[in-house]
C-alpha cells in the first residue's frame, strides 16, 4: 500500500467521522418528527455519502492501488446528487427558468463528463451518473440568482474561471513537456483558488446553495486530480459537510418548511 | 451442479397451496416469500448473464454487479405492491420483509447444496451473515419508502436513494466476505449490527407514533 493511499485512507475516515457527527443529530430530529423535508433529504443523502465512503475504504483497504471499476457506491453518489438536488428545490424561491441558465449548466458538466470519459475511458457510466450533476448545477445557479447570493460581477467571473479550467484540462490532453506543466500547475491553483473563493463565501452567508456549490466544486475538483491534489480537494469536501449541515439548520428555522 | 429451478419448485409447491388455507395477511406474506424465491433464481440469471457479457470475473461479478442487480430486483415487486395496490407503506414492511426472507432462504439452500451442510459453525454463520443481510436491506427498503411517503418525497430521487442505501450495504458486505481474515469477520457481523441498529430505530419510530396517536385521542376526549 502506498503513503498516499494511506494517507487517502485517514482523510476517507475523517470526512466518515464528519458525516457520522452531521447524520446522527439528523436522525435524532427526525425520530422526534422536528425536522423539515430539507433536512430529511440531506440526512438521507448524507446516508448515502456515508455508504459510498465506507465503500471506497473498505475497497482501499482490500485492494489497495487499483481502480475501482463499476460498483454499487455509484448509485449511492448519484442518489446523493439527487437528493440534494430535491432539497434544492423545495427551497427555491424563485421557480423562474431562464434558458441560458439550464445551457450552461448542461455545457459545463457535459464537458466535465466529456473529460471523466477521457480520463478513464468508462463512458456508459460517466455519462448515467453525470447527468443528476447538470440538475443539481441548474438549481445552484438558479438559487444563487433568486437570492442574490453574489454579485452579478462576482457570478460572471466565477462562470469564466470555471470554464477556464475545464478548457485547459482539455488542453492538458494535446500538449506535453513544460507547456504541459504549466497548464497543470495553473489549472490546479486556479481550482484551489476558486475552492477558498466559494469556501470563505459560504462562511460569510451560511446558505444552503453555496455551500452545496462549494461541496459540488470540490467533488468536481476531486474528479480532476489523482494525487496529492485529490486528497486536497478530499480535505476540502470533508469542509463542506459542516457547513452543509449549518446551512441546512439555518433554512430550517428561517423558512419552518414542512 | 444446483438445479436451481428444481429445488424452486420443490420449495413452492407447498408455499403456493397453503395460500389457499390461510388467511390475508399470512397469504400476503407467504406470497412475497414466494416472489423473494423467484427473484432470486431471475437475479442468478442476469447476474450470470453479466458474468458472460461485462467480461468480470465470476468473483468480481458477485463483488461489483450482483449487488446491483439483486437489489433492484427485489426492489421492483415491493414497488409493484406499492403502486398497484396503493398500500401504505406500513402493510408495505410484511412484503418487503416476505421478499427478503424468501430471497435469502432460496439463496442459502441453493449454496448449501452446492457446498454441502457438514459444517454447523459455517452454516450459522452463513445464515445470520447473508440470510440477516437480505432481510436487513429490505427492512431498511421498507423504512426508506415509510419516509418518503411520510415526508411526501415519493419522487426518482427519494426511490433512488433508498434503493441506493441497500444497494450500497450489499455491496460492501459483499466485499468485505470476498477477502478472508479480519474483513470477512466485520462483513459477518455487518448484517446483525444493522439489524439491532435499524431495530431500535424502528421500535424509536413506532412508540412516537404511539405516543402522538394517544395524545390525539387525548385532545380528542379533552373537546
Amino acid at each position: 500500500m502506498s503513503l498516499l493511499t494511506i494517507f487517502e485512507l485517514i482523510l476517507t475516515i475523517l470526512q466518515v467521522v464528519f458525516i457520522v457527527a452531521v447524520i446522527i443529530p439528523a436522525v435524532n430530529a427526525m425520530i422526534l418528527k422536528k425536522s423539515s423535508i430539507i433536512s430529511v433529504l440531506f440526512c438521507l443523502a448524507m446516508v448515502s455519502y456515508l455508504l459510498s465512503d465506507l465503500y471506497w475504504l473498505a475497497y482501499d483497504s482490500l485492494r489497495p492501488d487499483t481502480r475501482m471499476p463499476f460498483a454499487a457506491n455509484e448509485f449511492a453518489e448519484c442518489a446523493m446528487i439527487l437528493l440534494l438536488a430535491t432539497g434544492l428545490e423545495k427551497a427555491l424561491p424563485d421557480k423562474k427558468k431562464i434558458s441560458w441558465e439550464i445551457l450552461f449548466a448542461t455545457c459545463y458538466i457535459g464537458a466535465n463528463i466529456a473529460l471523466w470519459i477521457l480520463w478513464s475511458g468508462e463512458w456508459m457510466q460517466d455519462t448515467v451518473f453525470g447527468l443528476p450533476y447538470i440538475y443539481f448545477l441548474w438549481l445552484l445557479v438558479r438559487g444563487i440568482r433568486s437570492r442574490n447570493l453574489l454579485p452579478v460581477k462576482e457570478r460572471a467571473v466565477l462562470i469564466i474561471l470555471a470554464a477556464v479550467i475545464v478548457v485547459l484540462h482539455f488542453m492538458c490532453f494535446w500538449t506535453d513537456g513544460m507547456f504541459y506543466e504549466t497548464i497543470n500547475l495553473s489549472n490546479t491553483l486556479m481550482i484551489f483558488f476558486v475552492s477558498t473563493w466559494i469556501g470563505l463565501r459560504c462562511i460569510q452567508k451560511n446558505d444552503m446553495f453555496l455551500t452545496f456549490l462549494f461541496f459540488l466544486w470540490t467533488m468536481l475538483a476531486m474528479f480532476s486530480f489523482s494525487d496529492i491534489f485529490y486528497n486536497m480537494a478530499t480535505l476540502a469536501n470533508t469542509l463542506a459537510i459542516p457547513l452543509m449541515y449549518k446551512s441546512v439548520r439555518k433554512e430550517r428555522v428561517s423558512d419552518g418548511i414542512r | 451442479m444446483v438445479y436451481a429451478e428444481n429445488v424452486l419448485i420443490c420449495i413452492a409447491v407447498p408455499l403456493a397451496i397453503s395460500l389457499l388455507f390461510t388467511k390475508r395477511s399470512t397469504s400476503r406474506f407467504i406470497a412475497s416469500f414466494l416472489v423473494g424465491m423467484i427473484v432470486c433464481l431471475l437475479s442468478a440469471y442476469i447476474s450470470g448473464y453479466f458474468t458472460l457479457s461485462s467480461g468480470y470475473s465470476a468473483e468480481d461479478t458477485s463483488i461489483f454487479l450482483s449487488p446491483i442487480v439483486e437489489e433492484l430486483m427485489k426492489f421492483l415487486p415491493v414497488l409493484f405492491v406499492y403502486f398497484v395496490f396503493e398500500s401504505n407503506p406500513q402493510e408495505i414492511q410484511p412484503n418487503a420483509i416476505g421478499i427478503g426472507a424468501g430471497f435469502a432462504t432460496f439463496e442459502n439452500c441453493c449454496f448449501i447444496l452446492s457446498s454441502g451442510a457438514q459444517n454447523l459453525a459455517y452454516v450459522l454463520v452463513r445464515g445470520s451473515a447473508v440470510g440477516v443481510m437480505h432481510l436487513v436491506t429490505m427492512v431498511a427498503l421498507a423504512m426508506g419508502l415509510r419516509l418518503i411517503k411520510n415526508y411526501q418525497l415519493f419522487s426518482l430521487a427519494g426511490l433512488l436513494g433508498v434503493l441506493s442505501l441497500s444497494m450500497t450495504f450489499h455491496g460492501l458486505y459483499n466485499l468485505l466476505v470476498s477477502e478472508p481474515g479480519i474483513p470477512t469477520y466485520i462483513g459477518y457481523a455487518l448484517p446483525m449490527v444493522c439489524a439491532v441498529v435499524l431495530y431500535l430505530i424502528y421500535h424509536e419510530i413506532n412508540q412516537q407514533d404511539e405516543e402522538e396517536k394517544e395524545n390525539k385521542n387525548f385532545v380528542k376526549t379533552g373537546e
